[in-house]
């Protein structure tokens, strides 16, 4: 397994609602990649925000406040950080993945690619990494992926 | 006309549904299906594999994905655009439904009025479109218990408020169906009519005609006669008398399941109520006067003892 490149982006709840994009060279051939991501924290541990983050939505989505207690709010705790990855080859978007563990491994193949992600061959030339900032609830959120090519020959 | 039961937004594990695409199939093949779409987040690589399981089930699945931008989640059926999701922004959206309606898709808003973040990521419906022609179906009901829900309460409302200002939008039912939840809260659907053989672009075509009703359970036959003329709801007709000829009948597997009762309807003319009727029967034949824009019908009753909606029709439009 040949490690191509890593990437590390440390944010704010600021930087909610934006694409944070890394690019990367594939210059030899390989027969998969393998990406491996993650973010820290997942939850809003801080109980009292995170009640006045939901009673603040509830708000401005014309809900009735009055109808939800705390001791239902708190049913939704803990809140969590949302993170969704994409990867675009040089050709195309690959595909991408929204799912709410921050811990995931993509593997793209032309053959056997992680669900929600194309078959397609490893091309050389630029692919790009991109990590979609769904919802930051926490005031800080670091992020870490690490990409890495792999040829079958290597397993044996 | 026939009509067919056809779940509109389906999830697997492609996304974050725990289904693959095998299991979704079956799974809504037991629940009566005729017909699903796959709307995965973001992604489309479910769609081949549960098309092809469809086919050795009896079940047609039509390709789709949902886009789960920043500001709301859209439901694009069909597979036919290519729209990069990340591209979809505040300032482009209406180019962006455009584009995917332009290349065959159908437009529906997912879930509007969900409370969103930080409940759900963005599934709440935070764009300003400038026009709503763009769009062929809104979720008026989504999830479980759809009509106790607040979220399709206002959704209801929003929808309604549409169809006053003039627009012709399309009500359907989304589970946004996730996990197989056997034992789960009483759910909905959307029933999509036609003529023609059911398969993906007649359902497709049915809803951009508006031809659909969502319910819980409730199986209606529903014409308006004008002139000697059959039309049905989701059509433009003309001013002057009409007869609302309607039958409905609560389906078996709903009566046993959710103990679903009919118990009146209600006529809106220019969404205000016109008429309100007990349910004395299969079938009634109403007289009216089309001298207003439009008319909607809603049945009511109660699902597991709980008095609620449990129906909406497209609305007819008074146009000529």
């Amino acid at each position: 397994m040949t490690k191509i490149a890593e990437f590390n982006w440390n944010i704010t709840s600021a930087d909610t609602k934006k694409h944070l994009t890394g690019d990367f060279m594939v210059d030899k051939p390989f027969e998969k990649l393998i990406f491996e991501c993650s973010y820290t924290p997942k939850y809003l541990e801080d109980e009292q925000k995170g009640l006045q983050m939901m009673r603040e939505a509830l708000v401005k989505a014309d809900y009735s406040l009055a109808k939800y207690k705390d001791e239902d709010l708190l049913k939704h705790m803990p809140l969590a950080n949302h993170v969704s990855w994409s990867v675009d080859s040089p050709i195309e978007l690959v595909g991408t993945k929204h799912m709410h563990d921050p811990n995931q491994v993509i593997t793209i193949s032309n053959g056997q690619s992680t669900p929600g992600f194309k078959h397609t061959p490893i091309y050389e030339g630029r692919w790009s990494f991109t990590a979609s900032l769904n919802a930051v609830l926490t005031d800080t959120l670091s992020i870490h992926v690490v990409v890495m090519g792999e040829n079958d020959d290597a397993m044996v | 006309m026939q009509w067919y039961r056809v779940e509109l937004h389906t999830h697997t594990i492609a996304s974050d549904g725990v289904m693959d695409a095998e299991e979704l199939v079956k799974r809504a093949k037991k629940r009566n299906y005729n017909a699903i779409v796959v709307t995965d987040h973001n992604t489309t690589t479910s769609c081949k594999t549960a098309q092809e399981k469809g086919k050795k089930e009896g079940l047609v699945v039509v390709p789709g994905i949902e886009w789960t931008t920043f500001w709301g989640h859209i439901v694009i059926s069909g597979g036919k655009s290519n729209v990069d999701w990340r591209s979809v922004n505040l300032e482009n959206i209406d180019d962006k439904l455009a584009q995917a309606r332009k290349c065959g898709d159908l437009v529906t808003i997912a879930h509007p009025k969900r409370p969103g973040t930080p409940f759900c990521s963005e599934c709440r419906f935070l764009y300003k479109l400038n026009n709503w022609d763009n769009v062929d179906a809104y979720e008026v009901w989504s999830h479980y218990e759809p009509s106790l829900s607040e979220d399709s309460t206002l959704a209801k409302k929003e929808w309604a408020s549409l169809i006053n200002e003039g627009h012709k939008i399309a009500p359907v039912y989304g589970y946004d169906w996730h996990a197989p939840d056997e034992d789960g809260p009483a759910y909905a659907h959307t029933y999509v009519g036609m003529e023609g053989e059911l398969n993906p672009e007649n359902i497709l075509q049915a809803i951009r005609d508006r031809h659909t009703y969502i319910s819980m359970g409730v199986n209606i036959d529903a014409k308006i006669i004008q002139d000697g003329n059959e039309y049905y709801f989701g059509d433009e007709l003309a001013k002057g008398n009409a007869n609302i000829c309607l039958k409905a009948h609560v389906s078996s597997d709903y009566l046993k399941k959710f103990n679903v009762e009919i118990k009146g309807l209600r006529i809106y003319k220019n969404g205000k109520m016109f008429l309100a009727k007990k349910w004395e029967g299969e079938e009634i034949d109403i007289p009216i006067e089309l001298n207003c824009k439009n008319v909607r019908i809603e049945l009511y009753g109660a699902v597991e003892g709980k008095d609620c909606d449990i129906a909406i029709l497209s609305p007819i439009y008074i146009t000529r």
